[in-house]
Formats: C-alpha cells, sequence, structure tokens
C-alpha cells in the first residue's frame, strides 16, 4: 500500500504521550481501499509549534477538527502544517508543527 | 429666515405662529407664546416651529435609516422599534444634536453598504477567480496566509467587505488530480463540520475532499 498524499486529510488523533507524537488521520490518499494512517514519532526531541520550540511539550488537537494542508515524513521529523477549524464559532487558524523524534512509524488502520 | 419677531420683555413673539394650533398640544393653542412657555426644555430661533419636535424626527429617521443599512448588511436581523423610540427621544432632547452627532455612524454604515453592492460587481464576481492568487489583493481580499503555509503554497485571502475566505493551493508537479493543479477552495460561512466545509462553484455547500470543493481558476 502506498500514500499518495496526505493534503486535506483530517486530523482525529493529536497527541504526545510517553515521550512519543501521535498523529492519526482519515481520508488520506492512498492507492488501497484504506485511508486511516497513524503517524507515530518515538522519541521525541524536539517540538517546534509555528517555528517556535513549544513551551509545553504535550501537544493536544486546539480545536475538535484539522485539516491537513502539507505533511512532510523523513526517517527523523514528521512536519505537518494543519487548519484548525472550530465550526460552532465559524473560526479557524493555521498551526506548523515540526517533530523530531528517534524513528517514525506509519501504520495503515 | 426669522418668521417672526419676538419681545423678549413680554416674553411673546410679535406675530402669530405660522404653522397653527396642533391638535393634543395645548399650550399651541396661544400662537403668541414661545415654546410652549417652557423656555427651559425647548428652543425656536426661527420661530415657526419648536426645535424638538424636529429633532425629535431627525432622530427617529436617522435611526430608521441607519437599522435599514444594518440590515441590508446583514448586521441585523429584526427592526428595534425601541431604538427608533430612543433616537427619537435623544433627539427631542437635545433640539435634534443627537441626530447630526449619529449621522458619522450613519455615513459609515451607507460607506459599507455601497462597497458592498459595489463588491458584487467586482472582478472576482464577474471573471471568477483568478490564476494569480495575488490579484485578489486588487479585488479587496488581504492575504491572511499563515507564513509555513505561504512557503509551501498553501494562501489564504479574505475579503473583509464581502465576507468572503478562500484559499488558494498551488499544484504540485507530479501530483496526480487536483492536487496536481492549482486549485482554490471557498469558505461555507455557515459550516457546521467539515461536511459543509466548503461552497462548490454555484455557492452550494459540500465537503471536504469532494470534487466540488475544487475550485478552479475562472470558477
Amino acid at each position: 500500500m502506498n500514500i499518495l498524499s496526505f493534503h486535506e486529510s483530517t486530523v482525529t488523533k493529536f497527541l504526545t504521550e510517553q515521550n512519543n507524537f501521535v498523529i492519526g488521520l482519515e481520508d488520506v490518499s492512498t492507492d488501497c481501499s484504506s485511508d486511516k494512517v497513524e503517524i507515530v514519532v518515538e522519541g521525541c526531541s524536539k517540538i517546534l509549534v509555528d517555528s517556535v520550540p513549544a513551551v509545553d511539550s504535550s501537544l493536544r488537537m486546539p480545536c475538535a477538527d484539522g485539516e491537513v494542508l502539507t505533511l512532510e515524513l523523513s526517517e527523523e521529523k514528521v512536519f505537518v502544517l494543519v487548519e484548525w477549524n472550530d465550526f460552532s464559532s465559524g473560526t479557524s487558524f493555521t498551526q506548523s508543527y515540526e517533530v523530531n523524534g528517534s524513528k517514525i512509524q506509519t501504520f495503515i488502520i | 429666515m426669522q418668521a417672526r419677531y419676538y419681545d423678549p420683555i413680554l416674553g411673546r413673539f410679535y406675530g402669530n405662529d405660522p404653522v397653527g394650533f396642533q391638535a393634543g398640544t395645548g399650550h399651541s393653542f396661544n400662537r403668541y407664546a414661545y415654546v410652549a412657555n417652557n423656555p427651559y426644555a425647548y428652543n425656536d430661533p426661527n420661530g415657526e416651529w419648536l426645535n424638538f419636535a424636529i429633532g425629535g424626527a431627525l432622530g427617529a429617521l436617522e435611526d430608521i435609516a441607519f437599522q435599514g443599512i444594518m440590515m441590508a448588511l446583514g448586521a441585523q436581523d429584526e427592526f428595534s422599534y425601541s431604538s427608533v423610540a430612543m433616537s427619537t427621544g435623544l433627539g427631542v432632547a437635545t433640539s435634534g444634536v443627537s441626530a447630526y452627532a449619529q449621522g458619522g455612524r450613519l455615513a459609515m454604515a451607507a460607506g459599507k453598504l455601497g462597497k458592498k453592492i459595489l463588491g458584487k460587481g467586482d472582478d472576482v464576481a464577474k471573471k471568477g477567480l483568478p490564476k494569480n492568487p495575488d490579484d485578489l489583493k486588487k479585488s479587496g481580499y488581504a492575504d491572511t496566509s499563515h507564513p509555513e503555509a505561504a512557503k509551501r503554497g498553501h494562501r489564504t485571502f479574505e475579503n473583509s467587505d464581502t465576507g468572503d475566505k478562500v484559499r488558494f493551493d498551488k499544484g504540485k508537479s507530479g501530483a496526480n488530480g487536483y492536487e496536481g493543479k492549482d486549485h482554490y477552495h471557498r469558505s461555507n460561512p455557515g459550516a457546521t463540520g467539515k461536511k459543509d466545509q466548503y461552497l462548490d462553484k454555484s455557492g452550494n455547500p459540500c465537503a471536504r475532499g469532494c470534487d466540488a470543493s475544487h475550485l478552479l481558476p475562472g470558477d
């Protein structure tokens, strides 16, 4: 199975737990029937939010809905741009996250 | 401009009030009296009419016009009679000065309405979305892009006059489908979730990721 694109996928999980960063996505464009993916960055060593080191290393979803604009994966780093939406107030904002770790795993769910 | 002359010693006008007797205003029966015999509350510099009446009318008219424009702009749902009554009262109390003072808000609202009406005929409405997203700035849109997103070809533009908000996604070379083409997404201002997050080219709500949510230059 190949992931074709993360663009316009929906963030369903976004958190740090036990020094790992986990991002769950659905509506990921793939070449098979599955479109749910979970990416785990193990042994987080650096987290940048909007290019600034995160004050609080425990990341959480700031809104109930997020749309991925760009997600770039390398061996030890994930860069993701998310447009967060609060539909109840009709507001949205974009944030970038750069998470470095010792190992990155991608799971098709 | 003075309609008649006033004797301050007698406290009476030499001529009678050309406005005549006003039903419901007993004091106007004496048409030589000044401002219904109540100079503390009212004034009548041209001798024809009590300024409080004109002031009240001006206050009411300003409020009605202002509310009408706000409703046309979509900033107010229902007409408020209590607001008219309040403005009328202010106009009476200040002999119309309040209406002049509130004229500023009326002028601003009228300006916004004018921009909104003109905005409907702007380049985006006539020619569709531009090939070059920077051209949106010539049509009253502000670039509100996140800097990292802009670096990667995702640009956000908002028009504060019309409320229109669009995101431009630059096509990536080698990518399939819409991701390989320059496209836009138009936000649905009444969205309740990702199922109706965007508007199609006809202005109908559509879901994130669906084909119709992708607008091409010219749409």
